[in-house]
């Protein structure tokens, strides 16, 4: 018994290792502010470890984690409802439905990032890194490229259209 | 239906905006309702925010990958455990104390479990704790001659790039670091150079001059057994490779504080024109003279000029090359002609059928260096009218530029006459975005890059160029000499030049007038062929101007 408990908890750490990214992904869509998808993904996190023995082994994990972080974003919608950026629940849904269905392609847009991130010069690639890091934000990343504020966020939005434009090329490419 | 291009330019800028959460209200209620009604929007809404979330988990990656090099074999599975801050977060709420083997990524692969003991989840924390990363500028490479990095050296940063705290391996060459505080210090290759901070250095091995001002007095070089303090002064220090170090003050005073291997503490304070000698042990003895001289800055300054020529000379050697090459249809080197000169030389020497241009209006001027010749576009007639009877199913179009402001809707650099098929119109956009306009029985496409010039670009010389690739079916613009953006090549034609000029668009049907370019050009061609990026970074790298950038401006891109 003791063993069997042991194995759930391995499977679990498993597949949150492998996941966790995507579930993160996929709630970053649904609330764009970063630190609030991080909040929800950490109380997404609790309630699937929580309710990990109603996980059917072999089922698919990533959906049934994001049915969990769905609700999780709904439920906070009332916590959100002064901050800055929300979207109403019709918006959550069509933008939930079509995420599931770009799934695949995402993981490809995933992969196609880091080689675009290698064709940025130095300069830009650390400061678009900087700026994502963890508790990072454009100040810091203004600092660690030598630029100033305002000239950071301009850079930023030139090298995340770079990135996207990067992105895409790369992706539609390997379709070809 | 597809979004039109000035409509994927806002929904980018309300993207951009609300990743940093600067979207006002009203905008983000457009947004909403267009991300709910489009579903183009939608999934380019989806596609960016994921980017964002994979940008997150690249840098938490990095960072992870950076800390680990710098903390010891006994901490790594703590802190590899650590690498994507929300989700252990989260884990750690479980109550799982799960750490993975320390060759493993934290989200490549599943770990092994081991259960760890609360007070390595107390050091965890105080390492996470400890884990913040200060990184600042602290000088600036402002010149560099001959440089040559160590085979060892991880960082190679080119001139006028900023630096942060770093460790430089030159095998040869010269460099001048500013730094921060107002010291300049040359090193002299071969070198092992550490920048500490805005004021501090460590010279492991090698040569420096160091010239330092008042403003900048405390400035500190640390060698192998000691410190040399400057108190306002100009010096040399040369650390040999057996751990000898000869000091050499020019003028004014520094001190020297060292220990001998025995552990005797030595104090010297050397001033103008005294030298001192630091044996392997440790102790310091006054010579009379260094063994070697120390370049200084000025003898670096000189060197850049003979570098500067020799540059020169390495440009003409590359135009004559380009100008004998059998795929060139068009080339102005827009050097060699009078000031009064009306026609501009077309160098092309394979392809006799093109002819000179024909300058109007346009004034001659100094170009990318003295003695060079440039065209500058002011008004509004000014142009140079081409004849071209190219016809090229692939191809490389290459400018110097050098744009003052825009005062149009764009600035063309060459366009032919619009309504022909396959005429083609290159330009930079209002955007500050590359664009080659090329006309199809659809209709005239559009094929923009990201926005690759901004405010830091006017008034400097800038390369561009944009490959036609109508194989691949491709389009690549490149700013000096990297890739820039890549698009697809949707509508394929055979590009054709009929009453082309350069500097000036025809108008569009819907409109009165062609646009003036408002700027400068010195070097343009058109090739046949895809260039690959190699080529295009060779005729940035050996064409760009020898200047000394401002210490901290941009260095775009």
């Amino acid at each position: 018994m003791v063993g069997d408990t042991h194995d759930r908890s391995a499977e679990l750490v498993q597949l949150m290792m492998k996941y966790q990214r995507r579930i993160f992904a996929y709630i970053h869509t649904l609330v764009p502010t970063r630190s609030d998808a991080e909040d929800i993904l950490q109380e997404a996190s609790l309630t699937i470890c929580e309710k990990f023995s109603d996980f059917k082994t072999g089922t698919n994990f990533y959906s049934w984690a994001c049915q969990i972080a769905y609700w999780k974003v709904r439920a906070a919608r009332k916590k959100f409802a002064t901050s800055k950026v929300v979207f109403n629940q019709e918006i959550l849904d069509v933008i939930s439905q079509t995420r599931i269905e770009l799934d695949e392609e995402l993981d490809h847009r995933h992969g196609a990032l880091s080689r675009c991130l290698k064709k940025l010069n130095e300069r830009d690639r650390r400061m678009v890194l900087t700026r994502y890091e963890s508790g990072k934000n454009v100040t810091a990343a203004a600092q660690a490229s030598g630029r100033t504020i305002q000239g950071a966020y301009k850079a930023l939005n030139r090298i995340r259209k770079t990135l996207f434009d990067c992105v895409s090329f790369e992706v539609s490419t390997e379709r070809a | 239906m597809s979004l039109e291009d000035h409509e994927i330019i806002e929904l980018h800028e309300l993207l951009d905006a609300l990743v940093e959460n600067n979207l006002p209200k009203d905008k983000l209620r457009k947004l909403e309702q267009w991300i709910e009604d489009n579903e183009e929007v939608r999934r380019y809404y989806i596609e960016f925010i994921d980017m964002s979330a994979s940008l997150g988990h690249y840098a938490e990656e990095l960072v992870s990958d950076e800390t680990e090099d710098c903390i010891t074999d006994s901490s790594n599975n703590l802190l590899s455990f650590w690498k994507p801050v929300a989700a252990v977060a989260a884990l750690l709420t479980f109550g799982l104390f799960f750490f993975k083997d320390s060759n493993n990524h934290f989200w490549d692969q599943a770990p092994p479990v081991t259960v760890k003991k609360t007070e390595q989840i107390d050091s965890l924390t105080e390492l996470i704790n400890n884990k913040e990363i200060v990184v600042d500028t602290v000088a600036v490479l402002t010149k560099s001659v001959g440089v040559v990095w160590a085979d060892s050296a991880k960082f190679r940063p080119s001139l006028g790039d900023t630096l942060e705290p770093c460790k430089l391996e030159l095998t040869k060459g010269l460099a001048q670091i500013e730094f921060l505080q107002g010291a300049t210090v040359v090193l002299e290759g071969p070198i092992e150079f550490s920048i500490n901070n805005p004021n501090e250095g460590v010279l492991s091995s090698g040569k420096i001059r160091a010239i330092v001002p008042k403003v900048a007095t405390g400035f500190t070089i640390a060698v192998p057994h000691g410190r040399v303090i400057d108190l306002g002064t100009d010096f040399g220090v040369h650390v040999h490779s057996g751990g000898s170090t000869e000091l050499f003050v020019y003028q004014g005073k520094v001190v020297y504080e060292g220990k001998t291997v025995s552990g005797e503490s030595i104090i010297r304070e050397v001033t103008g024109g005294e030298s001192i000698f630091i044996d392997p042990y440790g102790n310091a003895n006054w010579v009379e003279m260094p063994t070697e001289p120390f370049i200084s800055a000025a003898d670096l300054a000189f060197r850049s000029m003979e570098e500067s020529q020799r540059r020169h000379s390495a440009w003409v050697d590359l135009s004559n090359s380009i100008a004998a090459d059998p795929n060139t249809h068009l080339y102005f080197s827009f050097d060699n002609h009078s000031p009064w000169s009306r026609i501009l030389k077309n160098e092309s020497i394979s392809k006799p059928s093109v002819q000179n241009g024909a300058i109007v209006g346009c004034k001659w001027n100094e170009g990318r260096w003295s003695g060079k010749g440039a065209l500058t576009f002011k008004r509004k007639n000014d142009r140079v009218r081409l004849e071209l009877p190219s016809h090229l199913k692939s191809a490389t179009f290459s400018a110097w530029v050098k744009i003052e402001s825009f005062v149009n809707t764009m600035a063309p650099i060459i366009c032919s006459e619009p309504s022909t098929l396959g005429s083609i119109c290159w330009s930079i956009n209002r955007n500050g975005q590359i664009v080659l306009r090329t006309k199809t029985k659809n209709g005239n496409v559009f094929y923009e890059s990201a926005v690759a010039f901004g405010r830091e670009k006017m008034g400097r010389w800038s390369h561009i160029a944009t490959t036609y690739d109508g194989e691949l079916k491709k389009i690549s613009h490149f700013v000096n000499g990297r890739p820039f953006s890549r698009e697809k090549l949707n509508d394929l034609v055979v590009l054709t030049f009929p009453n082309a000029m350069l500097g000036h668009s025809n108008a569009l049907p819907n409109q009165k007038n062609g646009v003036a370019f408002n700027g400068s050009i010195d070097e343009f061609g058109i090739f046949e062929g895809v260039y690959n990026e190699e080529q295009i970074r060779n005729i940035y790298e050996v064409g760009r101007p020898f200047e000394v950038p401002n210490a901290l401006a941009p260095h775009l891109p």
